[in-house]
């Protein structure tokens, strides 16, 4: 009697619970259909009780986390238990106030544990130069190097310039792979790298601006030198075809970008890097154009590219006369001497200088004849 | 930027966005100052990497207002390496002007680039000591700031100029703040080594010899240059010029003194905290000349000479014949002396000679 009442109860009960779940399933469709599938893994992770879970990144108690924490995980584990970004991670995030970030946590070498700017002299040793004297040297450091690695022409003679001076040159292989190194002011620095093609057209220089760490090998790596431009003729009649060349990396591709990348024309060089293109000239209004070009190396999706070439000018149907170098004293380099004679005309009209320093033939030789010749620069 | 990786798809967007435009910067863009404080600022330029722009050149005035005085100009830290004129101070007008450039141009941060190396100069401000009330100060680029872009065309990019806005507390810190001081004091590093070129060009510098020099220092920047022209010999017949041969302040290029280029040529860097680089240059024997007063030079050493000559010759002919008078006359008296000498004392007898 009493079981036949229990189970009377849980009919009714069930009886009850069925028609709740159907009056909850009119009300609220979803939240029914949701209980019916949802399905719960519950992981508890504790941040902070030095046991790396699986969703944490790294995890240190509190008690030695903090710029002062005597371990690498201590110094750059967050407080969410992740990398985040930390001072040496060789990663600049001027948000955290970092003047720099050499990548380590090392005092005296030009940016200091805290990630702040050294002055020079601190870390002692360093490379070179005419230093007087490395102040309080308790790290001993070694050269201060920049190893410059990248991609120009195959066999072509690559020259290096160190903060606008010549420092070497390296023949590039087969592939137009080269590197090269040399030594260093602590600091910042330029390096510029540049070329000529199988013609003898010289490259565009290519400049890289950034700091170098003293007592270590700073590497500038990917470099992809600029390929060279010429024309066979820079004046062309409206609808005739000018032939346009010039030299990359290898089984790379050239992209010519004509005014303001208003058009742009795809190439492809050949094994040697030679690369040449028929332009159509009766695609392009009369007037004066600037075609540039530069490199794409590597495959889709991921692409190295290369800066931009030199600019070559091309007349259709207007007359016109290229802007003419910068070599103001004729020696078939582009100097510290033409920046003296530059400033020797300067604010005049160049006077009878010849070539004239009035490089754009405005009649004032002014910032842009220092720009031109500033482009120009050889070292 | 040549190491980006460019996704082929996106590189459609990039072309078409052709808005070339530089930003020139005062960093920070806000502070606050006690009074007597100083600050350094950093003069930046960031390029417009989406365009791959490139720039190398600028110039243009920066004008401070307000209770904020600019005590020095900084180039230690830029990437400009070649000026037309050197960050400046005006004090009376409270400004700074400037232009200059880098060789082959600048075309923005290098993915992990430890330091952001994008300053073209430093400006140290310090706050007004007088105490008053609670103050704005700023930092302003003149309208007329310029940027060119590396095209090789001198084309003046289009720039975005931002101020600095800086705000002077009424009363002192607890702790007056110094940075540039300290900077000098930790700068003991000479400025970098260079070199001196000699040239001579007929339509400049009226066809005379002239020397270009150039260098950096990375610390404090380089101050100013000094040159001097010292002879090449002080014990040489051909001397011109002074031993103690003065330094003089002096830029590059800088016309010779002596363009018979016998002199030694020295050209001292210092850097603002006074650290020295001499760079020297000895002119190429091939190149030396004589110059009319060289020439001059010979003429009165030759008479010299000759006159010594004459001197020495009249000496010695005079010698020779007072040598001879005396041999004559010491015959004239030999019978006499003879016939003494030849006496014996032990009553030996001698014929004489005669």
């Amino acid at each position: 009697m009493s079981c036949s009442c229990v189970e009377n109860r849980k009919v009714v009960n069930m009886s009850r619970y069925f028609l709740f779940t159907i009056i909850l399933f009119i009300i609220f469709p979803h939240i029914v259909a949701a209980q019916r599938v949802a399905t719960t893994t519950l992981e508890i992770s504790i941040c902070g009780d030095g046991v790396v879970d699986s969703n944490e990144e790294c995890d240190v108690v509190p008690a030695e986390i903090g710029a002062y924490s005597q371990t690498i995980a201590g110094r750059q584990c967050d407080s969410m238990c992740e990398f985040g970004p930390y001072c040496g991670d060789g990663i600049l995030q001027t948000v955290f106030a970092e003047e720099c970030d050499d990548g380590n946590n090392d005092d005296g070498d030009f940016c200091s544990s805290s990630c702040t700017v050294e002055p020079a002299g601190t870390g002692g040793g360093g490379s070179s130069g005419g230093g007087s004297s490395g102040g309080g040297s308790e790290v001993e450091l070694g050269d201060t190097i920049i190893n410059i690695r990248g991609t120009g022409y195959p066999g072509s003679t690559i020259n290096f310039l160190l903060d606008t001076e010549s420092v070497g040159t390296v023949r590039a292989d087969n592939d137009g792979e080269f590197e090269f190194s040399v030594e260093a002011e602590p600091g910042t620095a330029t390096v510029g790298v540049w070329s000529t093609d199988n013609e003898n057209v010289r490259s565009i220089t290519q400049n890289n601006t950034f700091d170098v760490t003293q007592g270590a090998i700073t590497n500038l790596s990917g470099i992809i030198l600029p390929p060279t431009l010429r024309a066979e003729n820079q004046n062309a009649d409206p609808g005739s075809q000018v032939l346009i060349e010039g030299q990359g990396p290898p089984d790379a591709q050239i992209e010519i970008h004509i005014d303001d990348s208003d058009v742009v024309e795809t190439v492809q060089t050949n094994a040697d890097g030679d690369w040449s293109f028929l332009l159509d000239t009766g695609t392009l209004a009369i007037a004066e154009h600037i075609l540039r070009a530069r490199s794409l190396v590597g495959n889709p999706p991921l692409t190295l590219e290369s800066g931009f070439s030199t600019s070559l000018q091309l007349f259709v149907g207007v007359d016109g006369q290229a802007t003419q170098p910068s070599d103001l004293n004729r020696d078939t380099f582009i100097n510290l001497i033409d920046f003296s004679i530059l400033i020797f005309w300067w604010q005049s009209n160049g006077g009878d200088s010849d070539p004239p320093a009035d490089i754009n033939q405005n009649g004032n030789v002014g910032l842009e004849d220092f720009s031109i010749l500033l482009f120009n620069w050889t070292g | 930027m040549l190491r980006r990786l460019v996704p082929f798809f996106v590189l459609p967007f990039f072309l078409a966005a052709q808005v070339e435009a530089a930003t020139l910067y005062i960093d920070p863009a806000t502070k606050t100052l006690g009074r007597g404080d100083a600050l350094i600022l950093k003069v930046r330029i960031d390029t417009d990497e989406s365009v791959n722009e490139c720039i190398n050149a600028a110039s243009g005035v920066l004008s401070l207002d307000g209770p904020i005085n600019a005590v020095d100009v900084s180039s230690g830290e830029s990437i400009f390496s070649m000026w037309v004129e050197p960050p400046t101070l005006n004090p009376e007008s409270n400004q700074i002007s400037f232009a200059g450039g880098i060789p082959n141009g600048y075309c923005g941060r290098i993915d992990g680039d430890p330091s952001l190396t994008n300053t073209l100069f430093e400006i140290v401000v310090r706050s007004d000591v007088e105490s008053g009330q609670e103050e704005a100060a700023v930092v302003d680029f003149s309208k007329d700031t310029m940027v060119y872009l590396n095209d090789g065309f001198g084309t003046v990019a289009k720039t975005t100029l931002l101020p600095t806005t800086l705000t002077i507390l009424a009363g002192a810190s607890a702790v007056v703040s110094d940075p540039w001081t300290d900077r000098i004091s930790a700068d003991d590093n000479d400025p970098q080594a260079f070199g001196i070129i000699l040239d001579k060009e007929e339509k400049a510098f009226s066809g005379k010899y002239y020397i270009s020099f150039n260098t950096t220092d990375k610390e404090t920047g380089i101050d100013h240059y000094e040159v001097m022209e010292e002879p090449l010999s002080q014990t040489s017949a051909f001397l011109w010029g002074r031993a103690d041969a003065p330094w003089i302040e002096s830029r590059s290029p800088y016309v010779l003194e002596d363009q018979s280029l016998n002199s030694v040529v020295r050209v001292k860097a210092i850097d603002k905290a006074g650290n020295e680089y001499i760079a020297n240059y000895i002119p190429d024997p091939e190149l030396r000349t004589i110059t009319p007063y060289q020439i001059l030079s010979y003429i009165l050493y030759l008479g010299l000479f000759l006159m010594a000559f004459v001197f020495a010759f009249t000496v010695f002919k005079r010698y020779k014949k007072r040598r001879v008078d005396k041999e004559i006359e010491s015959l004239r008296t030999q019978p006499e002396a003879a016939a003494q000498s030849f006496e014996d004392p032990n009553d030996r007898h001698y014929d004489n000679i005669q």
